[in-house]
């Protein structure tokens, strides 16, 4: 009897299933923009602090070009050294890596200024540029969880003094103790497999 | 002499269509940080290729077919076990579900959405890799039908079919058991 019962469903009109479609909808449009903002915002801590990655760029542009962007593009040199492709494709990875973080830097004050706006549908701008805990404390937690991560990725790069060739000098000695083979993959990604 | 208008033309492309290749990454893998790593992955390719790109497609359908492939091979590639671990970080459904705006509606009503929300991210998460993939760029982005054909490399019947199975199994998870 049970067993019965407990396999009768509600029926789901097609009107609840695109009002609940349409939530999901927004809630996604949402989650992203905050953690857009919430990047800017440790982008902004970030600065306030001197040193790493606010000296690249302002807020969220600077941040999220050079954090990831600069980890990411130095991973593919390290994996194109480790495979052995020569200085040449190695020399076109530093310059993807420079692309991109210059795309970063380019972004105006007033772009910025759009993006938080926009990134904002349920908080004032001024809550995000001030994180205030009362007020925006969701926004603060993913700014300090986001910083975090933040200062994880770039730990090496800060130890390192900010040099790339002491940067990649410690992905060499990540590479010399086994990392090649894990990171191997991505040299097929680096590869002309865009439009496949 | 050529070079520098269309690396321009390529930094305009970046800012514009960041955030909603991130947007898909992020519905798609729940993880803020996995997303983001994903979307530089992606510009990075889409930038060696913009020479190549002839403007067949829209722009954002050319980046997101990107973005699918990587993703594709983020979850194939057994070797990365790094990536893999970040999987760990991913959002829980009802966390992900937090992000609706109240204004405008009873906390009835927001209860009620909320509770909606969490039931179709857990019918996402229950679907293939193609299904939720599709869903995602239907619903989410908000995509054509032929659009997402483009996107993912299947046909449009193929698009449809899958559809219409991710679309059964979000009825199935709203409607619940008595």
């Amino acid at each position: 009897m049970n067993h019965e019962r407990s396999n009768e469903r509600i029926q789901v009109s097609d009107e609840q299933l695109e009002q609940a479609i349409a939530s999901f909808r927004q809630s996604v449009k949402n989650w992203s923009e905050q953690e857009h903002a919430a990047a800017r915002a440790a982008g902004l801590a970030s600065q306030s602090r001197g040193r790493g990655m606010g000296r690249f760029g302002s807020g969220f542009g600077g941040w999220f070009w050079v954090s990831a962007g600069t980890v990411v593009a130095s991973c593919a040199v390290a994996v194109v050294m480790a495979a052995g492709h020569g200085s040449g494709t190695m020399q076109q990875a530093r310059e993807v890596e420079r692309v991109l973080t210059r795309s970063g830097q380019a972004q105006s004050g007033q772009a910025l200024q759009m993006e938080a706006q926009q990134a904002q549908p349920m908080k004032p701008v001024s809550a995000m540029e001030q994180p205030n805990p009362q007020t925006d404390a969701r926004t603060a937690t993913l700014a300090e969880a986001l910083s975090e991560r933040t200062s994880r990725r770039v730990k090496a790069m800060q130890a390192a003094d900010d040099s790339d060739d002491a940067l990649l000098a410690a992905v060499d000695n990540d590479i010399s103790q086994g990392t090649a083979k894990a990171l191997a993959p991505m040299a097929d990604w680096m590869g002309d497999s865009a439009n496949r | 002499m050529s070079e520098a208008p269309e690396r321009a033309s390529f930094e305009d492309v970046a800012r514009e269509y960041r955030p909603q290749v991130f947007r898909f990454l992020l519905s798609s893998l729940r993880d803020p940080e996995l997303a983001e790593t994903l979307t530089q992955e992606c510009l990075l390719k889409a930038y060696r290729n913009w020479a190549g790109f002839r403007g067949d497609s829209q722009v954002l359908t050319w980046l997101l077919r990107i973005a699918i492939n990587l993703q594709k091979d983020q979850w194939r590639n057994r070797r990365l076990q790094f990536w893999r671990q970040t999987t760990a970080n991913a959002v829980d459904a009802g966390e992900a579900a937090n992000w609706l705006a109240s204004e405008g509606s009873t906390p009835e009503a927001q209860v009620m959405a909320k509770q909606q929300v969490k039931l179709v991210w857990k019918a996402v998460e229950k679907l293939s890799e193609r299904q939720r993939t599709v869903f995602l760029l239907r619903h989410v982005e908000e995509m054509e039908i032929a659009e997402i054909a483009e996107a993912t490399g299947l046909s449009d019947g193929t698009v449809k079919a899958h559809l219409s199975r991710a679309m059964g199994r979000v009825r199935e998870e709203l409607g619940g058991r008595r």
